[in-house]
This record gives structure tokens, C-alpha cells and sequence, in this order.
């Protein structure tokens, strides 16, 4: 099959995807950390009071309104405090606290031990009886998991699924393309859970309605590619296409125009080109979530990078809520630690901070620091690296010169801040910096 | 804990590794002039490069007392240039007139690397060449005689233009100055600037068209304009200079287009013989309109007006 690819600018960083594409189980916890804002949209409200005692995949937050996500447990125990704490990004949070006791400790491990059983041999509940449920019924219960994008935008999910009754979806594009260098969650996931995988896209399909599906996946993934082909009944509506190793394949709008030849408006939503696109790793929640009930209590994390020893560069099934500095071969202090993956993820600030839904890897890098910049000579590298068609190096001079109006009318908005200019740029000038700036302040 | 904004991770490029990789793509079209000129050559690029870096460190130094940046490479590679661009027999001392105005007036005077609008070697050799018009057309024969270039025997009417002895253009047995007569060297030079992307492809590609099919509008034989005079020193190493040439595709092609029309103008009709030269340094008077006028095209579509999001 020919491999596509979006058409404008682009980038290829070394892809340093060395990490084994193994899934460790991480022992449960013995206290979890669950942020109420995991999510876009409105904080979860805490449904538990402090001293309660919880059980495990219980709900303890609950959606205030449409655009929002629940939270659940991912161990029983008894609520500690319900209290505002540091994330790893340092701004302070409201969390529900919760702490198991020895008894409960025990109790979940057995469970954890049985699920995780039935998912690595395939021996759980089967996916028809929740095929025959209706779409209604699939949304409601993608909301009860408290579900949303995995892929790093933790947009809610059941949100994004419920459509309007004059969008007509022609096609759910599955967004396996992973173009971040070093992280590998996704590509663990699809070597170990391809099935599951391939029964959370039906039920996706049928969630809002397309006639089919294509997962995009880049063509570094030869073995999540097999595996993926391998379990795609036959008769199916759900395809395959490979894509370039090409960062930002993964920007939704870069992915929609390489499956399907559009182009998203600015400011416009994928469903306007008759498109919805959900992350693999969302997939597999929505699976567990409609067939065996489990709501989005874990996920698979990869701790990967060279600030590391290359046998710790691993992917791990890790509770959300778990403190990132729990997370085996994550150093204490003298690494960068970056939550994502190195093109746009954030610098940890403190390691207490919990594993989040949207978390997909904590990338670790020696202790770096950035080229000193030298002037602009005008070289158009970030011209040719930007993928959305933007002139990097006039908006982030508008950025530096505080010329909001000006930034706006040359598109600042449309930027969806990849780092291609920045990353390309000979002279290591910090163009997203002041691009980013220039952004938040022209906005209307 | 280590803070940072992303991206984390930098391209291996840099300026000064770009600038050197340049001089190495030089390397055997100046190697070219010094086999057939011999050591004129020599000691004409290395009084260019010294008085260029010299201008650059006394301005940087002495007068603004900042930082030194001669790290870049940037005033060795003019230098260099600007010898290629040079009669191999012009006196010395020219030579360190032309690499001040170079650097000094055409690059230091507008802000340095990255802020001058005109290409410093091609101003400093146009500042000479109107400066010393009689030194400046005086070009040593690969048999170490004096005479004209092709072009100026062309200009003169001495040859027809069919009788112009193109593999003789090809391997740089022809007068001209050390950089322009070595045609396969030069095209060696590009074929590597090419390939590891330091160079656009629009550039050089739309000034050989606009050459070619000018020429064969006007009954020319295209092959003697390109492989004669500093036609391909100019496409390959001088019009893509990045600073003063255009940022967008679109914007790179209209630009080498027009240098390439107006090149063989000037060869057709003009006063001199050659007009590589005027025509990249005009056009370098047009790129910040260019920039202004052909931004990349987007990737969004604007929505419609009204249209629901």
C-alpha cells in the first residue's frame, strides 16, 4: 500500500523510539492522587467526603455538566483529604486524596491480577453483547467511564461523540501515529492489545455512526501494524493506512488531510470535513469501559529517554493517580523530565504531581540546555518546517515587538504549537516562545 | 528540576556548520581557478578573507564593542565568494577595497548577519567594478595571456555566439575570474547543496529556465549563457544566499525568474557584458516585497463567511 502524508512543511527529528514496546504491570498503589480537572472543560465535583471509605473503580468525582469527565479510583481505601496539590506542571490542583489499608491493598491486588489475566489471554466478557447495545447506550457508557482523548488533549470523550443531527460522520480516523520521538505507549499497546483495539473501534463506529474507519499509523510500527491487520475480521469496515514517518502526522488536521485529502477550516471542527478522530489508546478505554465495565482508571505510560539507562526505557500499565516519581528509572533530581514526549510536552516541575489521564510518557533527557540564539538570517527553515503554512519567523518578531494585531492578521491562531520552527531553526532562536505569546495575546 | 518551554529537541544545523558547508561546496570550483590561473588565485582569496574578517572584527570590536562574530563564518565565506568573483590578476590592494565595502557598508551597516538587503560579495564587486571598470575587465587567459571573457567577445561581436567553444566553457579553459570558469565544478558544488537541503531547489532551477527560454525566444543558444560569465556561481552559490533572497516557494521562483530575465537583458542589450550580478543584487531590492506580496499558502481554509463552525 502506498504510504500518505500531509502536504505542508513537517519535520523529521531522530526518532530515538529505543524503549521496549513490552507493557509492565505496575504493582497498585498504595495512594493515589485524582486531580478533578484531568480534562477540557469543567472540573469534575468530588461525589466522596473525607474519612469515606471508597472501593476500587468506584466513582469519587462526577460530571457538573456536559463538557466534563468523571473520575473513578483506581484502588479502594478511604479518602484522606480532598485538598488542592501540586501537579507536575507546579500549578496546585483540587485532588481526592486516597489511601488503601493492608486489607484493601490485597483485596484490589487479587482483582488487578484476575483483569489483567483476562485481558493478556483474551478470556474476558465478549464484545457482543455490548455491540448490540445501542449508540445512546455505548455514548452513556464511554461518559460513565469517564473517558476522554488519551492522546495528550483529554478532551472528553463522550462530548466529542455526540454528534449533532446534521453532522454526518463518513469516516472515524484512529489516530496510531505516535509521531512524538521516544514515546512508544501507543505502539506497546497495539503489539499487546490489537483486538481489543480493533473492538473498541466498532464500538466507536457505531457510537456515532461511520460507515468506516482508517487507522492512520506511521511507518516506523511495522510490528503494530501486523498485529493490527492480523485481527481486522474480514468483511471489515476498519482499514489500514501507513503513513510517513513524518512529525506532526499526528496533528488532527495533518492526519485528516492525509487520510482524506481535507483540510480542516481555522478554527473549524474535523466533523465539518465529515471526520472524528479518536486516539488508539482511547479505543482500548472505550472497549473496557463498554465490554468489561472498567472504567479509565489506568493507562500505559512510557518512561523512556536518554536521560535514562537504555534498560529502563520502558512502558508501563500504571494506575492514574500514581505520584510520577514512583514511576521505576524516573531520577529524583539532575534530568530533565518532560511529560510527553520532547516535541510538546512540559517540563515536570514536581514529581509528587500524579499520572493523568492525557499522560503518555514521561521522556527524560540529560540535563540540556538550549543553543544559545543567534540572529534570524532568514534561512525560511521554519517557513518550509511549518506545517500549517504560517511564517514563523515575521510572528515570532510580531511576539517580541508586542504587535498583536499584526501577529493576528498573519494567521497567529492557526498555530498549533508542534515546535517544528523552533526545532528547525539553525540559529536556535526560541521562535514558539514568542509565538505562543503572540497567540495568547492576539486572541479576541 | 530542570524547566523548559518545548520543543526539547534542536536540530544538529547550525549557522556557522551551514556557512562552512558552503565554502566546502566552493571548494572545487575555486580548486578549478587555481589550476588554471595558478597562485594569483591563491593570494588574491586569502587577502579577500582576511580583510573581509578583519572588517568584520574591527566593526564588531572596535566600534560597537560587542561580542565577536566571526564565529559564524559568514565574512569568510563573502571573502571567499568575492575572491571567486574577482579577475585573479586585479591588484591587491582592490581587492581589500572591495572586501571592505563588502562587509563594512553592504552587511555591518545595515545590522550585520541577517539584516543586509543586498548580497555583501556581489556589492563589493560591483563597487568595483564601477570603481575600476579597466581593472575589472582585464581577465587573464588560461594560457597567461590577457584578454575578454566569452561574454565580452560576444558583446564585442568578435565571435557569433555558434561558434562559442562550449566544452571549453564546460571544464574552465576560458578567461573569467577563479570562480566562474569551472561550469562541472560549480554544478558539483550545487548537486551537494541540494542534496543536503542547504539550498532551495526554486532558485537556481527558475533562473536556468528563465535563461534557457529567453535565449531560445531570442535565438540564442542557451547552453553558452549558462556555462559562461557567473551565471552558475550566481544561481547556485550567490542568488540563494538566504539573508537577502525571498522566504516562500512561490516567492523563490518569481525572484530567480526574474534574475534570469533580467541577466540575459542586460547580456542581450545592456552595456556590460555580463549582468549576473546587477540582476541579483536589483532583485535583492525586491525580496522584502516579494515577502510581502507571496506568503506561503496556508493550510487552513478560511471559513466561509456565516458558514456554522
Amino acid at each position: 500500500m502506498r504510504t500518505k502524508t500531509f502536504r505542508i512543511g513537517g519535520i523529521h527529528p531522530p526518532e530515538h523510539k529505543d524503549a521496549s514496546t513490552a507493557i509492565e504491570w505496575l504493582e497498585l498503589p498504595r495512594q493515589v492522587i485524582l486531580p478533578l480537572s484531568q480534562h477540557i472543560g469543567a472540573p469534575a465535583r468530588a461525589s466522596v467526603e473525607k474519612g469515606q471509605h471508597v472501593e476500587r473503580l468506584q466513582q469519587v468525582g462526577e460530571c457538573p455538566s456536559f463538557v466534563s469527565a468523571g473520575i473513578h479510583t483506581p484502588i479502594s481505601g478511604t479518602v484522606k483529604a480532598i485538598e488542592n496539590l501540586p501537579m507536575a506542571g507546579g500549578m496546585p490542583q483540587q485532588c481526592i486524596v486516597i489511601v488503601a489499608s493492608e486489607e484493601d491493598h490485597a483485596a484490589d491486588t487479587a482483582a488487578y491480577e484476575n483483569y489483567r489475566r483476562q485481558l493478556e489471554e483474551g478470556t474476558g466478557p465478549d464484545i457482543a453483547t455490548a455491540m448490540a447495545e445501542s449508540a445512546e447506550n455505548i455514548r452513556a457508557a464511554i461518559r460513565d467511564a469517564g473517558i476522554v482523548g488519551l492522546g495528550g488533549a483529554a478532551f472528553p470523550s463522550h462530548v466529542k461523540y455526540t454528534l449533532k443531527a446534521d453532522q454526518r460522520p463518513e469516516v472515524l480516523i484512529i489516530n496510531a501515529c505516535e509521531c512524538e520521538p521516544y514515546l512508544r505507549c501507543d505502539d506497546a499497546l497495539m503489539q499487546a492489545f490489537a483486538s481489543h483495539i480493533i473492538g473498541g473501534i466498532e464500538l466507536l463506529m457505531k457510537a456515532i455512526g461511520a460507515p468506516r474507519a482508517v487507522i492512520g499509523i506511521e511507518e516506523n510500527k511495522p510490528e503494530s501494524i501486523a498485529a493490527l491487520a492480523a485481527r481486522i475480521p474480514a468483511g471489515s469496515r476498519i482499514e489500514i493506512q501507513v503513513l510517513k514517518t513524518k512529525y506532526p502526522q499526528g496533528g488532527e488536521k495533518q492526519l485528516i488531510e492525509a487520510i482524506t485529502g481535507r483540510r480542516v477550516a481555522s478554527g473549524a471542527l474535523p466533523i465539518s470535513v465529515g471526520a472524528v478522530v479518536a486516539n488508539v489508546a482511547t479505543a482500548f478505554a472505550v472497549r473496557e469501559a463498554c465490554v468489561d465495565g472498567t472504567p479509565l482508571t489506568h493507562r500505559v505510560v512510557s518512561v523512556t529517554g536518554e536521560g535514562i539507562p537504555a534498560e529502563m526505557r520502558r512502558n508501563y500499565m500504571v494506575a492514574i493517580g500514581t505520584p510520577l516519581g514512583e514511576l521505576p528509572g524516573v531520577p529524583a533530581d539532575g534530568a530533565k523530565v518532560i511529560v510527553g514526549g520532547p516535541m510538546m510536552g512540559r517540563t515536570a516541575v514536581d514529581l509528587r504531581g500524579p499520572v493523568t489521564k492525557g499522560c503518555s510518557g514521561l521522556t527524560i533527557l540529560p540535563p540540556q540546555t538550549r543553543p544559545a540564539p543567534g540572529p534570524c538570517i532568514r534561512c525560511a527553515a521554519c517557513v518550509s518546517a511549518c506545517p500549517m503554512g504560517l511564517e514563523p519567523y515575521l510572528l515570532s518578531r510580531y511576539g517580541m515587538l508586542r504587535m498583536w494585531d499584526e501577529a493576528r492578521a498573519l494567521d497567529v491562531a492557526d498555530c498549533l504549537e508542534c515546535g517544528a520552527c523552533s526545532y528547525s531553526c539553525p540559529s536556535g532562536r526560541p521562535l514558539l516562545d514568542y509565538i505562543r505569546l503572540a497567540k495568547q495575546r492576539s486572541r479576541k | 528540576m530542570i524547566l523548559s518551554p518545548s520543543p526539547h529537541l534542536h536540530t544538529s544545523r547550525t549557522v556557522r556548520g551551514t556557512m562552512l558547508r558552503v565554502c566546502a561546496a566552493l571548494l572545487p570550483a575555486w580548486a578549478t581557478g587555481l589550476w588554471v590561473f595558478g597562485l594569483p588565485v591563491l593570494w588574491l582569496t586569502l587577502v579577500c578573507i582576511l580583510s573581509c574578517m578583519l572588517t568584520e572584527w574591527a566593526i564588531t570590536r572596535l566600534m560597537l564593542r560587542r561580542s565577536c562574530t566571526l564565529g559564524d563564518c559568514s565574512s569568510l565565506l563573502t571573502g571567499l565568494l568575492l575572491a571567486m568573483n574577482l579577475p585573479p590578476t586585479l591588484p591587491l590592494w582592490m581587492a581589500v577595497a572591495g572586501s571592505v565595502v563588502a562587509v563594512g557598508i553592504a552587511k555591518m551597516c545595515f545590522g550585520g548577519l541577517g539584516c543586509n538587503i543586498f548580497n555583501p560579495a556581489l556589492a563589493g564587486r560591483v563597487f568595483l567594478l564601477i570603481s575600476f571598470p579597466a581593472a575589472m575587465t582585464e581577465w587573464l587567459l588560461p594560457d597567461g595571456t590577457t584578454g575578454a571573457t566569452i561574454l565580452g567577445q560576444l558583446k564585442a561581436n568578435m565571435i557569433a555566439p555558434a561558434d562559442a567553444p562550449l566544452t571549453g566553457l564546460f571544464f574552465g579553459d576560458m578567461a573569467g575570474s577563479a570562480g566562474e570558469i569551472g561550469s562541472a565544478a560549480l554544478i558539483l558544488g550545487g548537486i551537494y547543496l541540494l542534496c543536503t537541503r542547504i539550498i532551495h531547489w526554486e532558485i537556481p532551477c527558475a533562473i536556468l529556465v528563465a535563461v534557457a527560454l529567453m535565449d531560445l525566444c531570442l535565438g540564442f543558444p542557451p547552453l553558452v549563457d549558462i556555462f559562461s560569465g557567473g551565471l552558475l556561481l550566481g544561481a547556485i552559490f550567490m542568488a540563494t544566499d538566504y539573508t537577502t533572497s525571498p522566504m516562500t516557494s512561490r516567492g523563490m521562483l518569481l525572484y530567480g525568474a526574474a534574475i534570469g530575465i533580467i541577466t540575459v537583458c542586460i547580456r542581450r542589450w545592456g552595456a556590460y557584458p555580463e549582468g549576473m550580478s546587477f540582476a541579483i543584487l536589483l532583485m535583492n531590492g525586491f525580496t522584502p516585497l516579494i515577502n510581502t506580496y507571496m506568503r506561503p499558502k496556508r493550510f487552513s481554509p478560511k471559513p466561509a463567511e456565516g458558514a456554522a463552525k
